[in-house]
């Protein structure tokens, strides 16, 4: 079912990235943001059109610490390149994958985190006040009730 | 118009123009976010040079829900149906994804039948939301003959729901592990889709070899294959450039590896909104196919892999993974993350249209304000018609008036474009 894993798989080794295989996805875990662009940007020299970018998924690890996962599907295989940042900043992947400047307006205005680069990180989705009074609502820190609570404050205003 | 004149209390925006020349204003026109017609609110701002759009700006977030959110606080039987709730249209695929990722991190063997059951009733799926759509796309021609047509046809489909769910919509079909509702009578379906592709061919007949449906579709809103990949544009607004990009023959899943003969990546090379439709229409056929050898192919057996949904919730451990479905608009993607509890810790949804919505950008720049409704049709969002009107002095772009309509009615005849 999935033919492209060696290729993918022998791709990444020759990067010298740590690649794990679980079930058929592959993921490869980076040290550092830029570490991340890098691996993105060599995958996509590599395969051309057939790496696609299909999201990208911040997540809140706690202790002020973020993980920013790029899902992609490289020649049949679903790969996840994963990255942390302790200082809640990425380096953004607009050059590498046009698509991606939707999904990282939504990364900024949800987890707070500033990605350097983009050509224009506004709100997507919520509203300008929100992010205005640092009110980033998946992280973990806010309940449920504190976002609506806040969001009825700004619209109030 | 004299400089320095007011009207109804507001100021002059088109000061100094005299009469007979160009105003040489870039006007920006809000299309959105509501229109009783469409489902999804989304605020198009045009910026306009007479009627040519220079640039198209977008915000979203209308309806937004915080889903994501709230789905950390529901277990992961729970969250299913919380999942189905986020799309009306394509509410089976959303639980079909998120379902095909907690399997994964579970590791169970889904029992062949009920992926059968999936794959049949995301066909029927797809059916109905091409021709919902369909039918949109004339009514922005004002071809509401076809509109009455297609969503006649519809009700055929959405019967086969009725019977075989007990619901129109957010069927709850899908348990982690399988399928909550089974197929015992195959008869009516097969009836249906005989009925369903005669209407296909019909709308094909009708909507494709008519002249002026031709004329307002064809050549507008282009997009080339090489930029629709790179924009990551999925589904039929992809292969309408001739991307053969399909979810269901990349990296299949459900049952679609057992049913590859009955289908195939159909693309059109045009880029534009006829190639667009067209793809649609060319998948109804697919569908029909599909659902044709999925009930003859589909083996007798149980529906869920474990029946204790106790068991289900408890037995998650901790792990990520991504789930991929070819929804009736594109690729879907699910990325589920646990860590050994009842709930998720993290659910990324990526529906199909926050990945096309971009190409809309590429797609309506340098072409007609009147395209835009059937441009953005085609591509299967939503569209809202012209409410208010902002104006942008071009050379000063911080000076921003909003006008009336009834300014604009004053107006009207004095403004040479």
């Amino acid at each position: 079912m999935t033919i492209g894993k060696e290729n993918v798989l022998g791709a990444l080794k020759a990067l010298e990235a740590t690649a794990s295989e679980k079930g058929s996805m592959v993921i490869v875990s980076t040290s550092s943001p830029s570490d991340c662009s890098e691996i993105l940007s060599a995958l996509k020299e590599k395969f051309g059109s057939d790496c696609h970018l299909s999201s990208v998924a911040g997540n809140d690890l706690g202790d002020g610490k973020f993980e920013v996962n790029y899902i992609l599907l490289v020649e049949n295989v679903s790969v996840i390149v994963k990255t942390e940042t302790a200082n809640c900043e990425v380096g953004s992947v607009t050059r590498i994958f046009p698509g991606a400047i939707l999904f990282e307006r939504e990364l900024y205005e949800m987890f707070g985190i500033k990605v350097a680069g983009h050509p224009d990180l506004r709100n997507f989705f919520l509203p300008k006040e929100l992010t205005k009074s640092g009110t980033y609502p998946l992280r973990k820190s806010l309940t449920n009730e504190q976002v609506r609570a806040e969001i009825r404050r700004v619209t109030e205003q | 118009m004299n400089s320095g004149e007011k009207i109804d209390g507001g100021e002059i925006w088109d000061e100094g123009a005299p009469h007979g020349d160009t105003v040489k204003y870039e006007i920006k026109v809000p299309l959105g976010p509501v229109h009783p017609a469409v489902k999804e609110p989304i605020l198009f701002t045009f910026t306009l040079k007479g009627e040519e759009i220079v640039d198209v700006d977008f915000e979203m977030g209308f309806i937004h829900r915080g889903i994501e959110k709230l789905v950390e606080k529901k277990n992961f039987v729970q969250a299913l149906y919380l999942l189905e709730r986020i799309c009306g249209i394509c509410s089976n695929v959303h639980p079909t994804t998120y379902a095909q990722a907690v399997e994964e991190i579970w590791g169970v063997k889904v029992p062949e039948r009920a992926l059968y059951i999936r794959t049949i009733l995301l066909e029927l799926e797809r059916l109905q939301s091409h021709m919902l759509l369909l039918g949109l796309v004339a009514h922005q021609m004002g071809f509401d003959t076809m509109l009455m047509y297609t969503w006649r046809e519809r009700e055929r489909v959405m019967d086969l729901f009725e019977a075989i769910t007990g619901n129109r919509v957010n069927y709850s079909l899908n348990m982690i592990g399988g399928v909550r509702w089974d197929i015992d009578k195959t008869t009516p379906i097969l009836k249906a889709m005989d009925d369903v592709e005669k209407s296909a061919k019909y709308c094909e007949q009708v909507f494709l070899g008519d002249r002026s449906v031709e004329k307002r579709t064809r050549g507008v809103g282009c997009i080339s294959g090489p930029d629709a990949r790179e924009l990551g544009v999925v589904g039929p607004n992809v292969r309408g450039s001739g991307v053969p990009f399909d979810v269901r023959l990349d990296v299949p899943y459900a049952a679609y590896p057992w049913l590859r003969d009955s289908f195939k990546a159909r693309t059109a090379s045009g880029g534009d909104s006829y190639s667009r439709t067209k793809v649609r229409i060319d998948e109804l056929y697919d569908s029909c196919s599909i659902i044709r050898s999925a009930l003859d192919d589909m083996p007798k057996g149980p529906l869920v892999a474990e029946p204790n949904k106790m068991k289900i919730i408890r037995s998650i451990p901790a792990g990520e993974a991504v789930g991929r479905v070819e929804a009736p608009r594109g690729e879907n993607v699910h990325y589920v993350q646990t860590d050994g509890k009842e709930f998720p810790r993290r659910v990324k949804v990526r529906a199909p249209t926050f990945a096309n919505v971009y190409a809309l950008r590429k797609m309506l720049t340098g072409g007609q304000l009147a395209d835009a409704p059937v441009v953005v049709a085609s591509i299967d969002v939503c569209f809202s018609c012209t409410d208010r009107v902002a104006v942008v002095d071009a050379a000063n772009p911080k000076r921003r008036k909003v006008v009336s309509m009834k300014q604009i009615t004053k107006r009207r005849g004095k403004i040479k474009w």
